[in-house]
C-alpha cells in the first residue's frame, strides 16, 4: 500500500487509540467513585430515612414546573403523582405550552380546573400565558396556557408564576416516586454551602405497573431496544453522574426530574432557547454564573430520588432523542467553551469540562469513524492483528465491564428490580449492548453532531405512546 | 481478563441477591418469634430481666436486627428508659458505642449509665490524621448510624454519647449528633447548638444552618426562655436565627391549641417586645412580629401597627401577615392601608390577612376595592379573591340582605369592568338560582365580552321564564353596546 496511506492510517488508528484509551480510563475511575459513593449514601439514607425532612418547617417550599406540549395521553397521571408526593409544602404548575392536542381539556375536566384571571409578574423574558386554570379545592395546582414558545419558554413561565424559593422541573410524561421529592431536596437542607441544584435519577418506566399515578410493580420492559436502554439508564446514573457529583463537577442533570434555587436561575437569565438541551445549558450557565460572581454553592446529584419515564419504543424514536441530546450537547459546549480547560472554574474547568467536550460531544464521531476504520485497515494490512485485537477490545469489550459493573452497582444499591429473571435478563443486556446497540447509538450521535454543524437547531419531537397501554395488570 | 472479571461481577450480583434472600427468610422466621415477646415488653407486660432473657437468644446477624427493629418500632415516651436499659442488657449500647467512638467506648457507657451530664467543651483540636481520616465516609458513615441509635435512647442514657459525637471529625457524625440533641431537648443542649449556631454564621461549619434550625425548633414552647439571652446577641444573624426559629416554634405551638401572653415568660415577652421587635437588623424585625402575635394585648397591638408603618418591605409583609387574626381586629385598618403598598407582596399579604379576619375582614376589603382608584391593590385583591374561592361567597351575596348584595353587586360591577370575568362568568353559567343568575347577568352586562354573551345566549335557549326574558334582554342590550363599543375603537 501507498506510503501516504499508511501514514494516514497510523494517525488516525492513534487518535482512536488515544481516545478509547483516555475515554475507558475516566470511564473506570468514575466506576471506582461511584461504588464508593453511591454505596456508602445509600447505606446511611436507608438507615437515617427522611421522616424528620418531612415535618419540618425549615424545608423550603418547591414549586414543581410541568412543561407541556402534546402530552394529552400522560398529563393527568403526571399530575397525579406529583399531587401525591410526600413534601410539605408544594406547589405544582403545569404550562400548556400550546399544544394542539387536549392536553388542558383533560386537565381541567379531571382536576375541574376553572379559568381565573390572575396576575403574571415577569422576572424573566417568556411569552406570556393567555389563561390560568385553578380549583380552589385543590390550591396547589395551577394551569397556564400560553402561546407554543419551546420547552425552556414554557419553564421560564412556570418559575415567573412560582412562589416558592425552589423549583423542580418535571417532564410531563414522567411519574416520581412518593418520597422522591424529599430525598432530592435533602443535600440541600443539610449542605453547609448553597446548593443550587439537585438532580435525582431518572429509570425507565415501559414494562413497570403504574396504578393512581405511582410505579406499584417493577419490570424490564418486553423489547430489546428498550431493554438495552434500561442498561444504558443504569450505566448513566449510577455511575456517570454520582462520580462527578463527587468530584464537585456535575455537568449534567436531567430536566425531567431536577430542583434549582429559583433565585440563581433568574439572575442567570432563567432557561435559555438557544440550545435544545435547556437543563445542561442551564447548569452550565449556573456554574458560569457563580463563578464569575465568586459566590459558594454547590450542584449535587444523588442516586436514591427516582424519577420514572417512557423511553422511546421505536429505534426511529431512539434516533430522534439521541439525536437532539447530542445536538444539545454540543450546542451547550460550544456555547460555554470559554470554560474548557479554564482553571478559574476549577475541576468543572479542567475535567468535566473537557471530558464532556472531547469525549462526550465530539468523541462519538471518533468512536464512529472507528468502528468503520479499525476492520478496514486491519483488512487493508495497514493494522497488526494484535492491535486491532487491541482496539477492538476497548471499543467494544471493555464496555462490557462498565455495563456489567454498573448493573452490579445497582444490585448492590438500589435493588428495583425484585425477579431474577429480570436481573438475569438486565446482566444479559449488559452483556449484549454492546454488540451492535451500542455502536449504533454511537453513528447516531455521529450524525447528532454532524446536524450541528449543518447548522441545524430545530427540536426533534419524540412521540410517546404513553404508559398506561403497555401496562400489564392494568386492567385493560 | 474482562470476561473473568465480568464473571465475577455477574457471581457477586447471584451471591449477593442469594444471601439477601437467606437474610430475610432468618428475619421472618425471627420475627415470627419474637414478635410476641416485644408486644408485651412494648405494653409493659415483661420485665427489662426477663425480656434480657428471652431476647438475648438472638445470635444471627438477621436475628438481632429484627429483635432492634421489633422494640424500636414499640418505643414510646412511656417504656422508652425500659427499652434502653433493655439495649443495654442486651449489649447492643456497647456494640454501638465502640462502632462510634473505638476504644473511648467504656468510659462513655459508664457515663452513660450513671447518666452523668454531659461537659460543653466544644473546643476540641483533632490530631491532623485522624482529623483527615475520620473525615472518610467509609470510616464516617458506621459512626453516624451506631450515633443515630444512641441518640434514640432515653434522653438522660443519650446525652453523654451526643456531646461527644459532636466532636467528632466528620460532620456526618456532627450532623447526626445535632439532630438528636434537638430531638431529646435538653436545655443544656441550647447553648451548645447556638454555638454552632454561631460558628455557622460567622465563621463556617460543616454542619448545615438549615439542620441546626430544625435542631432547635425541635425545642417546645416552654424552652423559649432558654433561648431569650441570644435574643440580644451581638451578631444579628444569630439573633435571626434565634428568633426565626422562636416564630417556629410558636407557630407549631399555636397549631396544637391557642397560644397567650400566659404561656410566655413576663421576661421573654419584655425582651421580645423590646429588643426584637426595634431590632437594627429588619430581618429580626420581621420575624418578631409572628412571635409576638400570641401576646394579645394593647402593646403587641402598638408594636404590630409600628411594624406595618417598617420602612422595610419584609418587616411590613410579616407584620401584616401576622396581623391576620381574629384578635387584631383593631387592626383591621392598618391592614386596609397595605393594600396599597407600593410592593406586591405586601398588597398580596394583605389582602390574605383581611381575608383570614372573616366578614368584618371581606366587608373592609370589599369595600376599599369598590373605592379604590389603584388599579394595582385592585388587581391584587381579584386574584386572591380568585384564588381563595370567594367569587362563590360574592355570588351568594346577591341574595342576602339589601346591604350585603348591594356591596357584592359593586364588587362584581367593578371585576366585571377590570375585565377579571372568567370565574363570574363561570358562575352565570353553572348557578341554578334564578334571582342570583339575573343578579349576576346584570352586574356582568355593565362591561360585556364575546364570553358573557354567549353564555347569555345559551342562558336564553335553555331556561324558561323570568330568567329567559332577562337574559335576552340583556343580551340584546349588550351586542348592541360591545358593537358599539368596537366601533367607537375602532374609530379611535
Amino acid at each position: 500500500m501507498h506510503s501516504a496511506w499508511l501514514h494516514f492510517f497510523d494517525y488516525v488508528n492513534t487518535i482512536i487509540l488515544v481516545y478509547f484509551l483516555v475515554a475507558n480510563a475516566v470511564y473506570t475511575v468514575l466506576m471506582v467513585i461511584s461504588l464508593y459513593a453511591v454505596s456508602l449514601h445509600s447505606k446511611f439514607a436507608a438507615k437515617i430515612g427522611y421522616a424528620d425532612l418531612s415535618d419540618s418547617p425549615v424545608t423550603p417550599p418547591v414549586a414543581l414546573i410541568v412543561p407541556a406540549y402534546n402530552e394529552q395521553d400522560a398529563i393527568v397521571q403526571t399530575v397525579e403523582s406529583l399531587l401525591v408526593l410526600n413534601y410539605p409544602e408544594k406547589e405544582i404548575i403545569v404550562v400548556d405550552d400550546g399544544s394542539s392536542d387536549e392536553t388542558a381539556m383533560r386537565l381541567i375536566r379531571h382536576f375541574q380546573l376553572q379559568r381565573m384571571d390572575l396576575v403574571y409578574r415577569p422576572a424573566i423574558p417568556a411569552k406570556a400565558p393567555f389563561a390560568f386554570y385553578h380549583n380552589a379545592k385543590i390550591p396547589e395546582l395551577i394551569l397556564l396556557s400560553k402561546e407554543n414558545g419551546g420547552k425552556s419558554d414554557a419553564l421560564n413561565v412556570g418559575i415567573n408564576m412560582a412562589r416558592s424559593p425552589y423549583f423542580c422541573t418535571v417532564d410531563a410524561d414522567s411519574i416520581i416516586e412518593k418520597d422522591a421529592l424529599l430525598r432530592l431536596m435533602a443535600p440541600i437542607v443539610h449542605s453547609n454551602v448553597n446548593t443550587i441544584v439537585s438532580g435525582g435519577v431518572v429509570r425507565i418506566a415501559n414494562g413497570c405497573t403504574l396504578e393512581n399515578g405511582q410505579i406499584t410493580e417493577i419490570h424490564l420492559p418486553k423489547s430489546w431496544i428498550e431493554r438495552c436502554q434500561v442498561v444504558e439508564y443504569i450505566r448513566t446514573f449510577l455511575f456517570g453522574r454520582p462520580g462527578w457529583n463527587f468530584l464537585d463537577a456535575t455537568f449534567i442533570c436531567s430536566g425531567a426530574f431536577c430542583l434549582l434555587q429559583k433565585e440563581s436561575v433568574v439572575l442567570a437569565g432563567g432557561f435559555s432557547t438557544d440550545t435544545v438541551t435547556e437543563d445542561i445549558d442551564m447548569i452550565a450557565t449556573l456554574h458560569e454564573y457563580m463563578r464569575r460572581k465568586k459566590y459558594k454553592y454547590r450542584m449535587v446529584f444523588t442516586t436514591d430520588p427516582i424519577c420514572w419515564t417512557e423511553a422511546p419504543h421505536t429505534l426511529d424514536m431512539l434516533a430522534r432523542q439521541r439525536r437532539r441530546w447530542q445536538l444539545g450537547l454540543i450546542q451547550t459546549v460550544m456555547k460555554h467553551n470559554h470554560m474548557i480547560w479554564n482553571p478559574r472554574f476549577g475541576l468543572m474547568g479542567m475535567l468535566s469540562m473537557p471530558f464532556h467536550a472531547y469525549i462526550e460531544a465530539i468523541g462519538c464521531v471518533v468512536e464512529a469513524a472507528g468502528l468503520i476504520l479499525l476492520p478496514f485497515s486491519f483488512l487493508v494490512g495497514a493494522m497488526p492483528f494484535s492491535l486491532f485485537l487491541m482496539l477492538m477490545f476497548l471499543a467494544v469489550g471493555y464496555g462490557t465491564l462498565l455495563s456489567i459493573g454498573s448493573v452490579l452497582l445497582a444490585e448492590a444499591t438500589v435493588r428495583r428490580y425484585p425477579s431474577y429473571r429480570d436481573v438475569l435478563i438486565l446482566l444479559l443486556f449488559a452483556l449484549i449492548e454492546n454488540f451492535g446497540y451500542r455502536q449504533m447509538v454511537a453513528f447516531i450521535r455521529a450524525h447528532g453532531v454532524f446536524q450541528y454543524f449543518y447548522g441545524r437547531r430545530k427540536w426533534e419531537a419524540v412521540v410517546h405512546k404513553g404508559l398506561e397501554p403497555s401496562l400489564e395488570g392494568s386492567g385493560d | 481478563m474482562v470476561m473473568s472479571v465480568n464473571l465475577v461481577f455477574m457471581f457477586f450480583v447471584f451471591y449477593r441477591r442469594l444471601s439477601r434472600a437467606r437474610y430475610f427468610t432468618e428475619k421472618d422466621a425471627a420475627r415470627d418469634r419474637y414478635f410476641a415477646p416485644a408486644e408485651s415488653f412494648g405494653r409493659g407486660d415483661l420485665s427489662v430481666e426477663r425480656a434480657a432473657e428471652v431476647f438475648g437468644s438472638a445470635s444471627s446477624h438477621a436475628e438481632i436486627d429484627t429483635v432492634e427493629q421489633l422494640l424500636r418500632q414499640r418505643i414510646t415516651p412511656v417504656n422508652l428508659v425500659a427499652t434502653t436499659e433493655l439495649f443495654f442488657a442486651l449489649g447492643f449500647v456497647e456494640r454501638w458505642a465502640r462502632a462510634s467512638f473505638g476504644r473511648r467506648w467504656k468510659k462513655l457507657v459508664e457515663r452513660s449509665m450513671r447518666k452523668e451530664h454531659a461537659s460543653l467543651d466544644l473546643t476540641v483540636k483533632h490530631p491532623p490524621f485522624w482529623g483527615t481520616l475520620g473525615k472518610f465516609r467509609l470510616l464516617a458513615v458506621p459512626r453516624a448510624l451506631a450515633l443515630d441509635n444512641l441518640g434514640r435512647l432515653a434522653p438522660a442514657y443519650a446525652e453523654v454519647f451526643l456531646a461527644e459525637g459532636l466532636k467528632d471529625p466528620s460532620p456526618y457524625v456532627r450532623r447526626i449528633a445535632i439532630e438528636n440533641l434537638g430531638r431529646n431537648r435538653f436545655p443544656q443542649a441550647v447553648p451548645l447548638l447556638l454555638e454552632e449556631l454561631r460558628k455557622a454564621v460567622e465563621e463556617g461549619n460543616d454542619v448545615s444552618l438549615r439542620t441546626m434550625k430544625a435542631a432547635l425548633v425541635g425545642y417546645q414552647i416552654e424552652d423559649c426562655n432558654l433561648f431569650v439571652p441570644y435574643i440580644t446577641h451581638q451578631a444579628r444573624r444569630v439573633r435571626f436565627f434565634v428568633v426565626d426559629t422562636l416564630r417556629e416554634i410558636c407557630q407549631r405551638a399555636a397549631g396544637e391549641g391557642l397560644l397567650a401572653k400566659n404561656d410566655f415568660s413576663p421576661t421573654f415577652c419584655r425582651v421580645m417586645l423590646e429588643h426584637a421587635t426595634t431590632d437594627d437588623f429588619a430581618d429580626v424585625r420581621a420575624r418578631s412580629a409572628w412571635v409576638i402575635r400570641h401576646f394579645r394585648d394593647e402593646q403587641t397591638k402598638e408594636a404590630l401597627r409600628r411594624l406595618m408603618r417598617d420602612e422595610n418591605e419584609f418587616v411590613r409583609l410579616h407584620a401584616v401577615r401576622a396581623a391576620g387574626h381574629r384578635a387584631y381586629l383593631d387592626l383591621t385598618q392598618d391592614v386596609v392601608a397595605r393594600l396599597t403598598d407600593t410592593r406586591w407582596r405586601v398588597r398580596e399579604a394583605a389582602v390574605g390577612s383581611l381575608a383570614r379576619l372573616g366578614t368584618v375582614g371581606l366587608d373592609e376589603l370589599y369595600r376599599y376595592f369598590v373605592t379604590c382608584p389603584d388599579a394595582f391593590a385592585c388587581e391584587q385583591i381579584t386574584e386572591e379573591v380568585q384564588r381563595k374561592g370567594l367569587v362563590d361567597d360574592l355570588v351568594g351575596a346577591l341574595m342576602s340582605g339589601v346591604e350585603e348584595a348591594a356591596l357584592a353587586r359593586a364588587v362584581i360591577q367593578k371585576m366585571a369592568m377590570m375585565g377579571k370575568t372568567s370565574l363570574l362568568i363561570d358562575a352565570l353559567a353553572s348557578t341554578t338560582h334564578s334571582n342570583a343568575r339575573i343578579s349576576l347577568m346584570e352586574c356582568l352586562a355593565t362591561s360585556p365580552n364575546e364570553e358573557l354573551l354567549a353564555v347569555l345566549e345559551m342562558i336564553a335557549q335553555t331556561t324558561s321564564g323570568v330568567v329567559k326574558s332577562r337574559a335576552s334582554q340583556i343580551l340584546h342590550q349588550s351586542s348592541s353596546n360591545l358593537q358599539i363599543k368596537s366601533a367607537t375603537s375602532g374609530v379611535n
